[in-house]
């Protein structure tokens, strides 16, 4: 562990997150989790949530611990699954799924990268009482893959394939991560951003207004976001 | 099996005592080029920088970041900088790749031209390129890396890597050398990349607007995986630009410049710059966003300045391995790619004197307009970028072509 992590808080929490570790969690906070979590990104959302397929493994019973990520894993000949590293995708392509994927599932914790934008915080976790984690970097994929203690089930992997298939991890001390949102939808990143916007103007200063041929859509305003 | 087919091959031509062994060889020599370079040295040194990229940051990208932690503020940057430190020693320690999003592997296969020989005895690019799809098929099993190669519509995914087009392989020829240097990178392709067509008018500035937008665009939140190797590509035309870019994002080492002073020292420039956004590690406040900017430029349309940038990402995933004529291998982590010869400019031709001519009357008469070839009395061609006989007389008129095109005047 590097000096500068010693000035963190840390946080031991063990799956399924219960309502009083949840409500103790502050942004920028580092935690580390031990228990099952289970992967999913949009081979999983579509097939649940537009398909209507479910899993051959009920998981909602299991753990309350969604990771946007899709292992770097291979199966073997004897069928024994191969993990190597894990890491988070981009999150914020997912928030059309999560409003309905919170209601049916019970999900009160995501692990992903980069956050969502501050509206869905507001509008589809906080009434859920969910927060969002984030991981460290991007990204710790081996220190996370040694957190990895097996491989409980993976479904749809012949529907979806290793990338995008649901992966049921058991996992012990998995981090660092970083606490993004809490439960009253406060955001590290964005407070991050509010800050450096500050700074963007004079970042700019002396430069051409813009360059000759625009672009449509494009915006002047480099405090806004992208996602 | 493979291995004992390898060694077959490899013993194959050592020294054998009996006269008819001798005479085996002296035929096989005569009648295939010293072909030791084999196609099974080609994949084994494929499939192990594979392991390699996947595997070990090279320690050009590691220096600079721990640099870059020793002058970070920010806490939460340095923090996240730290943990990438442990990441990628437990990484080696396991032999375990550093990111499950192993990107999207592909080869930079560099073939010298006393090679082509040996390459063709043993079956020719058609083999090699065989050679690296089962590399890129066997590793993705082994190492393990995600099989993150899916067809665009269907998202047909064969769970090796390998598909139409992929991995690509982009190619390179070397003068006087009788070896083939491939290289893997493995870098994911989501955030951090853009393009756009500028104009001569738009001048520096415009270069240095649209870097710092697409930092702030990828860098908030730390969607690029800063602090990236930033590789600009400039000139050529669209699709050329992009590939200078990635270029020299994915094959050049942190420290390296480029050998045109006024190229070298914008790479400065940009690098200083793209440090003062306020932006660190994963977009918190903080200062380490560009480990190094690398710049290659091509000669582009005469009405236009189009610009691509690429963020190499904190797992900055290279390897080079070089099969040399006797079949020996040996690795590295830098691609050694842009040599002279890959930057040449000029090339001597019959019209050189008449084009040399030309072009001191458009100095003379204009002040401003450089032709960097010149054609010298005996017809050769001095190519600046080799060093060959630039003199500082050069650099000057360059200046002010640059100050000309930064001050908005057409061509």
């Amino acid at each position: 562990m590097g000096e500068r992590a010693q000035k963190l808080k840390q946080v031991r929490l063990t799956t399924p997150v219960d309502e009083a570790a949840l409500g103790a969690l502050e942004i920028g906070q580092v935690v580390y989790l031990d228990g099952l979590i289970y992967t999913a990104r949009e081979g999983v959302y579509t097939r649940y949530l537009e398909a209507g397929a479910r899993p051959p493994i009920d998981f909602t019973r299991l753990t309350n611990v969604n990771f946007h990520c899709a292992p770097a894993a291979s199966i073997g000949a004897d069928g024994r699954y191969n993990v190597g590293a894990v890491t988070a995708t981009a999150s914020f392509r997912f928030a059309k799924y999560l409003g309905r994927w919170f209601a049916e599932t019970g999900t009160r914790v995501v692990i992903g990268k980069g956050g969502m934008a501050a509206e869905h915080y507001r509008t589809l976790f906080v009434p859920r009482g969910a927060v969002y984690l984030t991981t460290v970097g991007y990204g710790t994929g081996a220190l996370l893959g040694r957190a990895i203690r097996g491989v409980e089930a993976v479904n749809w992997l012949d529907e979806l394939g290793i990338a995008q298939a649901m992966w049921i991890l058991r996992v012990e001390g998995f981090g660092p991560l970083l606490v993004e949102s809490d439960l009253e939808g406060r955001s590290l990143f964005e407070e991050m951003n509010a800050r450096i916007a500050k700074r963007v103007e004079g970042l700019y200063a002396g430069l051409i207004k813009e360059p000759a041929l625009r672009r449509y859509g494009e915006s002047g305003d480099k405090t806004e976001e992208v996602i | 099996m493979r291995e004992s087919q390898t060694a077959a091959v490899v013993a194959h031509p050592l020294p054998r005592p009996s006269t008819l062994g001798f005479v085996t060889r002296l035929v096989t020599q005569l009648v295939t080029p010293k072909a030791m370079l084999d196609i099974d040295a080609i994949e084994r040194a494929a499939y192990e920088i594979m392991f390699r990229a996947a595997i070990d940051i090279p320690d050009d990208y590691r220096k600079g970041v721990e640099a870059m932690i020793a002058r970070e503020e920010g806490m939460l940057s340095a923090f996240v900088l730290e943990a990438m430190l442990e990441n990628w020693q437990a990484a080696s320690e396991d032999r375990r790749p550093m990111c499950a999003d192993s990107g999207l592997p592909r080869f930079f296969v560099k073939v010298g031209n006393d090679a082509l020989g040996a390459l063709a005895a043993a079956g020719g690019f058609i083999a090699l390129e065989e050679a690296l799809r089962r590399a890129t098929a066997r590793a993705t099993h082994d190492i393990p890396l995600r099989p993150n190669r899916v067809h665009p519509l269907s998202r047909k995914d064969n769970n090796n890597n390998v598909g139409v087009g992929a991995p690509e392989i982009d190619y390179s020829f070397e003068p006087g050398a009788d070896w083939i240097d491939i290289t893997t990178v493995h870098k994911g392709g989501l955030f951090g990349t853009d393009y756009r067509m500028l104009f001569p008018g738009d001048g520096i500035d415009g270069i240095k607007r649209f870097f710092l937008d697409v930092l702030l665009a990828f860098g908030k939140r730390g969607l690029a995986c800063q602090p990236a190797i930033v590789g600009i590509g400039i000139g050529g035309s669209k699709d050329t630009c992009m590939v200078l870019g990635k270029q020299a994002a994915c094959l050049r080492p942190v420290g390296s410049r480029h050998p045109d002073p006024e190229v070298a020292s914008l790479e400065d420039e940009l690098r200083e710059l793209g440090n003062r956004t306020g932006l660190g590690a994963m977009g918190f406040e903080g200062s380490a966003t560009v480990v190094d900017c690398m710049i290659e430029i091509g000669y582009t349309h005469t009405g236009g300045m189009p610009v691509s940038m690429h963020c190499f990402c904190l797992s900055s995933r290279r390897a080079t391995a070089r099969v040399a004529a006797d079949g020996g291998i040996s690795y590295r982590t830098d691609p050694q790619w842009f040599t002279p010869y890959l930057r040449r400019e000029g090339i001597a031709w019959a019209g050189a004197e008449v084009g040399a001519a030309a072009n001191e009357m458009t100095i003379a008469n204009d002040g401003a307009a450089v032709d960097r070839t010149t054609g010298t009395a005996d017809g050769r061609v001095v190519d600046e970028t080799t060093g060959a006989t630039a003199g500082e007389s050069a650099t000057e008129p360059r200046a002010r072509a640059r100050s000309r095109a930064a001050s908005g005047s057409g061509r």
